[in-house]
């Protein structure tokens, strides 16, 4: 059944990928929701189907069986290039080794979906002073990545993922790379921009700072949801399985 | 922001990016260097063949072209001054020549050996004489038995200036003439076969030793070879117009041998373009493909951020458009240096085959040569990065996001 207020829903999502003559489960069978405005830590060992099944969220995989809708649009049947205006417009990344583009600016990576928006000039420029203020890099914005610092680069990544006002962020291990107070500060800022903004955001971390401050907890075990928990549940000491 | 995202990608692999412009600099070169050869040694031989025997244009009685290989003297023009006169009326005109052709024997008392004469104006021919003279002086009004010898026949013929020959030939009735002629110079014109036969006689000896008043054709030389076409057609209205009975042909319908060169250059040079443009090509699809792999990752990021297809090719092409564009610049700027210092300081060329005279280096600097070359650098480069463009746009995302 498919539930019309959820951002994310994976209906018997399987994956399975080819090594050599064997063929690997990734994922079996996993059923998921993400409402609106949730803050979800995806956890498990390596190897779980955390980083699988966030690729499937964000429309640059494609399930070897199951349904997967997003913001009410069942991306499965899609073809994942033509599926690509759709990303630009609703999804943002974050990657664990920030992905910017060397060349550019940080001014000018933040700009970059926007010019995939082809979004006016002042417009543009305006959206982008206002965002890398916001994660705190106003003054940074002329320098280029190799000029960062990992905590920078990384506020840069998210300002990029958040500028085109995407729906849904997907971040993989978006604190790995970084010392604990850096990683604190990442995720200030995360947190701040999912209760400040309403985007969703749905990480895969091993990182057990993340899973800390995520008010929702899906771990997943051999390419299954092992469990399912909110924040409050946890606190309370208990855990609540919602599939 | 495209191009500019392709100027800074150029310059990340500063190392490798200088490789591919040095291949792009030194196909250009090459271009403009075998190009600019090309088009000189076109344009030498062109002007040498129109100025030095066939001029631009030549005149002939109706008939003779049908019947040239027989008698040409039966077809001869008998009223030369008149359509002299006609024809240098044009401004465009430089001379007019009149000439006749001939063979027979040449004979110094003790041996005989074939040649092939030209009977000329002496006053007129020295203009356009396509010999050097190597011993002795040019024909003159003033030595009407006076002959120039191939130095090649003069040595066979074992004579110098002041020395006499006899030529022997048919007249135009048929019978076989003979006259002495005194030989007052040897020339070369640097083909050696042509030095081995040919000799030099004023038009009218040759009109005595044939018996006639006639002259085989009337040659005109134009100022300028653009306007052949043009005083072709006025000329042959001209005479048209005052009753002569004549026809024309101009230099492109009897340059055989322009002809023949300007083929065996383009194929030449056609072979060589191939081989430079395939090592362009492979230079450049290469340094793409390179810059594809190390940026593996970033192409993912680019796709899965939802960068189109069609646009993360195009940061490719734009790429190879740039390498095409500063290639083409650095290369046409290059090339024309060095076509430049070439022509400075006189390389001489050996003598080709089947000739005895060798000659100066020349490289044409032609602006369509420069044009021409850029476009191809430009287009040569943009081409390379097609394929790869397309390879990096068709990545499997997850599979780029994972590399290292």
């Amino acid at each position: 059944m498919i539930q019309p207020e959820a951002l994310i829903q994976l209906r018997g999502v399987s994956k399975d990928y080819p090594l050599g003559k064997v063929t690997v489960p990734a994922l079996r069978g996993v059923d998921l929701s993400v409402s609106s405005g949730e803050f979800t830590a995806l956890t498990g060992p390596s190897g779980s189907g955390k980083t699988t099944l966030l690729n499937l969220a964000g429309c640059i995989d494609k399930p070897s069986d199951g349904t997967v809708w997003i913001d009410g649009q069942d991306t499965t049947p899609v073809a994942l290039h033509q599926l690509a205006p759709f990303r630009a417009r609703r999804l943002g990344f974050v990657f664990q080794t920030f992905n910017l583009f060397p060349v550019l600016t940080a001014f000018e990576n933040v700009e970059y979906p926007l010019l995939l928006s082809g979004l006016g000039k002042k417009e543009r420029r305006e959206k982008v002073s206002h965002w890398l203020a916001e994660v705190g890099l106003a003054d940074r914005s002329g320098q280029k990545p190799d000029q960062l610092s990992g905590g920078q680069r990384q506020r840069v990544a998210i300002a990029r993922a958040m500028i085109a006002e995407p729906a849904l962020v997907l971040a993989d291990e978006p604190t790995a790379s970084l010392d604990s107070h850096t990683a604190a500060g990442i995720l200030d800022l995360l947190e701040r921009l999912n209760l400040g903004t309403g985007t969703t955001f749905l990480f895969a971390t091993h990182d057990p700072r993340v899973m800390e401050r995520a008010r929702r907890q899906v771990s997943l075990r051999d390419g299954a949801i092992e469990d399912d928990s909110r924040a409050s549940l946890r606190h309370a000491g208990g855990y609540a399985h919602a599939v | 922001m495209l191009f500019n995202f392709a100027i800074r990608n150029i310059f990340r692999n500063r190392r490798r990016s200088l490789v591919t412009l040095l291949v792009l600099v030194f196909g250009a070169t090459a271009l403009i260097v075998f190009g600019g050869y090309k088009e000189n040694s076109f344009l030498g031989v062109r002007e040498s063949t129109i100025r030095n025997s066939l001029g631009h244009l030549q005149i002939y009685k109706r008939g003779y072209v049908q019947s040239e290989s027989f008698q040409p003297l039966q077809h001869g023009l008998e009223n030369v001054e008149s359509i002299r006169k006609a024809v240098e009326a044009d401004p465009r005109v430089e001379m007019t020549s009149a000439q006749i052709s001939l063979m027979g024997l040449v004979s110094n008392g003790e041996k005989s050996e074939a040649f092939l004469a030209t009977a000329v104006e002496p006053s007129k021919d020295k203009n356009m004489a396509s010999q050097i003279i190597k011993e002795g002086t040019y024909l003159s009004e003033d030595q009407p038995d006076g002959i120039i010898v191939g130095e090649l026949l003069a040595k066979s013929m074992n004579v110098r200036p002041g020395d006499s020959l006899t030529l022997m030939t048919t007249s135009v009735n048929r019978s076989l003439n003979a006259m002495d002629m005194l030989v007052v110079g040897t020339f070369t014109t640097g083909v050696k076969d042509y030095d081995e036969r040919s000799l030099k006689m004023p038009l009218a000896a040759a009109q005595r030793l044939m018996h006639t008043a006639k002259v085989e054709k009337l040659l005109v030389l134009l100022k300028s070879t653009d306007d052949t076409a043009a005083a072709k057609q006025d000329t042959a209205r001209t005479l048209a117009a005052a009753k002569f009975d004549i026809e024309i042909r101009d230099w492109q319908q009897l340059a055989t041998f322009y002809y023949q060169v300007v083929a065996l250059y383009n194929g030449i040079f056609g072979f060589l373009g191939c081989v430079v443009f395939v090592i362009v090509v492979l230079s450049v699809s290469n340094t793409v493909m390179m810059n594809i792999f190390e940026r593996t990752r970033e192409v993912g990021t680019m796709l899965a951020m939802g960068t189109s297809r069609a646009r993360v090719w195009s940061v490719f092409l734009a790429e190879g458009l740039a390498l095409g564009v500063i290639g083409g610049l650095l290369g046409v700027a290059i090339g024309s240096g060095l076509a430049t210092l070439i022509n400075h300081v006189d390389i001489h060329m050996p003598p080709p085959p089947g000739y005895t005279v060798g000659y100066l280096l020349r490289i044409l600097l032609e602006p369509s040569i420069l044009v021409t070359t850029f476009a191809i650098s430009v287009l040569t480069a943009t081409v390379s990065s097609v394929v790869p463009g397309i390879r990096a746009s068709r990545l499997n995302i997850v599979r780029a996001l994972s590399h290292v």
